[in-house]
């Protein structure tokens, strides 16, 4: 599962214009690298003007899957990944990164022109993002539950385990009960019988 | 009125020390307020101003608040102006975000001028009023955006009513809709004890509903990854609670286990009690035995000896 690019683009006046992006490639030979990373940005342009502003979709094409997220002010985010990628968590980061950018910069610095704007962060978030288990709080917390689920079904078969041993001692401690009953009683015989002297 | 009273302050402030200065120009030692009197003077001025500035910043955007309280209100079906909802939404946002920084770095700048400690105290209390009023608008913002969601639902839903014809996806859509006002409205106020800070905009959720507003399919995935969630953690109570109930159940055991073993003592220590009798009969008998012996061999030799 990889994220292998994440962007801000400018859609309001088409053609589409990239203002923020940050790609991760490193599962590609060094030759292959260029043309893969023009293409990513060349398809995240036609799909950012392809969306309805306000709307979320997800595109599958050839073996990547685009997930996009168009915002009312004419701005898009774009996120590409393979497809295993689950799609909640792109579109939570896709939120999260298009929020930080509004905030960051307001509408008036980007709206015109060919501004090139940085954000650290975008390389931050593409390594940790990497990952969806871990970096997604809801599926973490799925994952943690499913091994606690699991760690509760060995915990139940030690269980059953020591009651069936519990049960073996039961069946000794009678055994035993009677033995030392049986004990006491020839002790007992042996004194009251023999008073001959 | 908070703002002339922060001006008036100042120009108290002015006089009051005016006033301190003549008293105790006599004194040498406190000649010395006179000299550095000039930069605070100064100083306090570029503050004041500063503070003066944010002050008006904040009550025009309680003003904007305001409208945008009026306009979310609103509850009919179809003029509902989301554009200049939206637009006033942005606009407070960045208006917050802005108000934030300025009164850190106003923060800031207090922090760095060296002031006697009253005049550091006024204007902490400044810049703490100042906080506490970008609060209050947060704060204010939130709920109109909350007022804002409730309406959009209830305006949705009222849609659906009106315009059900022949839509076989008109019945889950609505209750998912229904549904996903609960997982919303209750994410939010969980996330907003959180981000309930003086950091900036809190509102990120809020907005994030606002703006997906019109796809509920996002939101419904969400609220299935968390209702099979709340699946999963009522499971794992079942099998808290079946664990619990085998565990009592061989606590019974292990009683049962503990009297047997209690019983088995108590039979092997009366055998030893009675064997260690019988063999101190025993022991003490031979003693007995011997001299019984003895005395018959006695008699007997003794009978042999008469006859």
């Amino acid at each position: 599962m990889k994220l292998l690019y994440i962007g801000i683009l400018r859609n309001d006046p088409k053609p589409a214009y990239e203002m923020v992006s940050v790609k991760h490639l490193d599962s590609f030979s060094f030759f292959q690298r260029t043309p893969v990373s023009e293409f990513l940005s060349m398809f995240a342009g036609t799909v950012a003007e392809r969306v309805a502003p306000g709307s979320r979709n997800d595109i599958e094409e050839q073996s990547y899957t685009f997930h996009v997220y168009g915002r009312s002010e004419g701005l898009a985010g774009v996120v590409i990944s393979d497809h295993d990628y689950p799609k909640l968590v792109a579109h939570k980061l896709l939120s999260q990164i298009v929020d930080e950018f509004l905030t960051a910069n307001p509408r008036a610095t980007w709206a015109t022109g060919s501004p090139k704007i940085e954000m650290p962060q975008l390389q931050g978030y593409i390594q940790k993002y990497q990952d969806p288990k871990q970096a997604d709080s809801i599926l973490r917390i799925q994952q943690e539950l499913d091994e606690t689920k699991i760690v509760l079904h060995k915990t139940i078969e030690s269980v059953l385990e020591r009651g069936e041993k519990l049960d073996n001692l039961v069946e000794r401690s009678n055994a035993l009960s009677g033995t030392s009953r049986l004990f006491y009683a020839q002790a007992k015989k042996q004194n009251s019988c023999c008073v001959v002297m | 009125m908070a703002l002339s009273s922060l001006q008036d302050r100042t120009t108290e402030f002015h006089t009051l020390t005016n006033a301190a200065s003549k008293k105790l120009a006599r004194n040498n030692v406190h000649a010395r307020l006179l000299e550095p009197e000039k930069q605070p003077a100064h100083c306090r001025g570029e503050f004041a101003r500063r503070a003066a500035d944010i002050g008006r910043s904040i009550t025009t955007t309680m003003g904007k608040l305001e409208r945008l309280a009026q306009l979310a209100k609103r509850k009919t079906l179809f003029d509902d102006k989301p554009v200049e909802i939206a637009e006033l939404t942005y606009v407070i946002k960045q208006d917050l975000s802005r108000l934030n920084q300025h009164i850190s770095a106003l923060q800031n700048y207090v922090r760095a001028q060296r002031h006697s400690s009253s005049t550091a105290e006024h204007s902490n209390n400044v810049v703490v009023m100042l906080q506490g009023k970008l609060a209050d608008v947060s704060v204010g913002f939130k709920e109109v955006l909350e007022v804002r969601t409730r309406n959009i639902q209830a305006s949705r839903a009222r849609t659906e009513k009106f315009v059900s014809g022949v839509r076989p996806q008109g019945p889950p859509q609505s209750s998912l809709s229904a549904q996903s006002p609960l997982y919303t409205t209750q994410d939010t106020p969980r996330r907003d004890g959180e981000l309930l800070t003086l950091d900036g905009p809190p509102t990120q959720q809020q907005l994030a509903l606002m703006e997906e507003g019109g796809q509920g399919s996002y939101i419904a995935a969400r609220g299935e990854a968390i209702e099979a969630i709340e699946r999963t953690i009522a499971e794992l109570g079942g099998i808290f609670g079946q664990l619990a109930q085998m565990v009592g159940e061989q606590r019974e055991i292990i009683q049962r286990i503990d009297h047997e073993t209690e019983d088995v003592v108590n039979n092997v220590e009366g055998g030893q009690r009675e064997l260690l009798k019988y063999f101190s009969r025993v022991s003490s008998n031979r003693w007995l035995l011997l001299k019984m012996f003895g005395v018959l061999m006695i008699f007997f030799l003794l009978w042999v000896l008469v006859s």
